[in-house]
């Protein structure tokens, strides 16, 4: 990705079977369209795609009410060159790593969240509290939504690397296993294959939905 | 059983020691904090080989690091003693011949490779060509830095911050098999009772080395980090909890309970078990 542009997205719905399907769905659609529209790494366009993904899902439920109240949660990445810019709204996460090693993790809208900014549970134990999927803030709700957008575009540099996941992959993959599986990896598919597989032994067959993305800046 | 405690060395505080090549001027700062632990288990041959480089040379620990080399040779095959002995000396030899220029990740690579082939030139003196093997799992602490290869079930972990997590993965033919799960292909109450589910798929002693475990890109540690190797008489034995009950404690003590852990167990069949653990803690000592 040195000269290109891109523009990735992960969205976890909620709102029963097919309205989370649905929400999803026109989440990524609608933040896929409007990055080809106006490609640039700003926090301004950021907003742009998330609130146009938010009036999408609102309008949907208008129209359709077998989904109503259909939710989702997204975390969006652009990057153009070496600069990159994210933001998130929910709980599906994206991690930065630099040097093999975590660098940076978006901070989730979620109850468990708000009790470690209370300082009540520590940060390792988002993972297993009971109020995890007890969200704060989604698309399709509001009529404007609170995006968390970075606001410095970040410089990338040879050999980092970004994850976008969903909940169901970041609590059942720890960040020291991601870094490890991502130091032993050459391409973004090795790394994936490596989580995913212990994603699946830890689940012993009990896992909820998934989806990670894995990007590599090249060297 | 053996267990001993590494530090040996001359100097006053075992982790600050004075460099020959300043003359004592600057003091050369020893990062990494060793134990280990043998048993024989229930088994008539130790057929596991562990060791260390050597560290009381500042100047190979200035570019070198510390390493720790793991083999469990495989009773099924012939001479499973033999198989990791040479193994275990091969690779040693090769990564103590390292250049400074060279980086660490090659050195161990190229040591690995050396294993291999003695393993091989082994079994074809003994005329059972390409019928002994050996497990083989080694670690390099240079720095901030590790490095690892493995080749076998033979385990590295990491223990960071009360978490212990597999940095290796076993190459078994349950790997392969939990590969067709995560697709649909099988169940994972069949791979559970698969008769071959413990069937080595990657060894050394082969020619080609089929799977080899490694990290491609240098992978940073934090103070604090434990990184253990242990061969499949321990990690068959005890489980996971227990093992993050001892770790926090100093290297050699963690072994020994860990050890002590594993035969209180009494298993029949008891397995060799080889326990090795390396403690990252660059500010003890500095004070």
């Amino acid at each position: 990705m040195l000269d290109e542009r891109g523009c990735w997205v992960v969205a976890d719905g909620l709102g029963g079977y097919r309205a989370g399907e649905v929400a999803s769905r026109l989440a990524v659609e609608t933040i896929v369209a409007s990055s080809r529209i106006d490609h640039e790494v700003s926090p301004g366009a950021l907003e742009k795609y998330l609130q146009e993904a938010n009036q999408t899902l609102l309008r949907r439920q208008e129209e359709d009410p077998d989904v109503n109240g259909m939710r989702t949660t997204t975390v969006v990445l652009v990057a153009q060159g070496r600069e990159a810019l994210w933001a998130h709204v929910g709980d599906s996460r994206l991690y930065h790593f630099r040097q093999g090693r975590v660098r940076f993790c978006t901070i989730d809208h979620s109850v468990p969240q708000s009790l470690v900014e209370a300082g009540d549970i520590l940060p390792e134990s988002i993972r297993f509290h009971s109020d995890r999927h007890r969200l704060l803030r989604v698309l399709g709700k509001d009529r404007r939504v609170q995006a968390s957008i970075e606001t410095e575009k970040q410089l990338l540099e040879g050999g980092d690397a970004l994850l976008l996941c969903t909940d169901g992959f970041w609590e059942l993959v720890y960040e020291a296993e991601m870094e490890v599986d991502f130091v032993k990896s050459l391409t973004p598919e090795d790394w994936l294959e490596k989580m995913e597989i212990r994603l699946f032994k830890r689940a012993n067959g009990h896992h909820d939905n998934y989806t990670a993305v894995g990007v590599f800046v090249e060297e | 059983m053996r267990s001993r405690s590494f530090w040996t060395g001359r100097c006053v505080d075992p982790l600050i020691r004075a460099c020959e090549h300043c003359a004592g001027k600057v003091p050369y700062f020893l990062n990494v904090l060793l134990g280990s632990a043998q048993h024989i288990g229930a088994r008539r041959e130790q057929q596991d080989n562990f060791g260390f480089s050597d560290t009381d040379s500042p100047f190979f620990l200035g570019h070198g690091g510390v390493l720790a080399v793991l083999a469990d040779g495989m009773g099924g095959l012939l001479m499973g003693g033999e198989a990791s002995r040479v193994a275990r000396d091969a690779l040693l030899r090769e990564y103590q011949a390292k250049e400074p220029e060279e980086a660490p990740s090659e050195a161990l690579e190229r040591a690995l490779h050396a294993a291999n082939v003695a393993v091989f030139e082994a079994s074809r003196q003994e005329e059972h060509e390409g019928r002994i093997g050996t497990t083989l799992a080694a670690a390099v602490i240079k720095g901030e830095w590790l490095y690892w290869v493995a080749v076998g079930d033979t385990r590295i972990y990491l223990y960071r911050r009360g978490r212990l997590i597999q940095v290796t993965e076993d190459h078994v033919y349950a790997e392969e098999l939990y590969r067709k799960a995560l697709k649909g292909e099988m169940g994972l109450a069949q791979i559970r009772s698969h008769p071959q589910k413990g069937a080595l798929t990657s060894h050394l002693g082969m020619l080609l080395l089929r799977h080899v475990d490694r990290n491609f890109r240098s992978f940073r540690l934090d103070a604090g980090d434990r990184i253990m190797l242990c061969s499949d008489g321990l990690h068959g034995a005890i489980s996971r909890q227990e093992m993050v009950s001892f770790l926090g404690l100093e290297p050699s003590e963690a072994c020994e309970r860990m050890l002590q852990k594993a035969l209180s167990k009494s298993k029949p069949q008891q397995d060799n078990i080889t326990v090795v653990v390396m403690a990252y803690e660059p500010r003890r000592g500095l004070g």
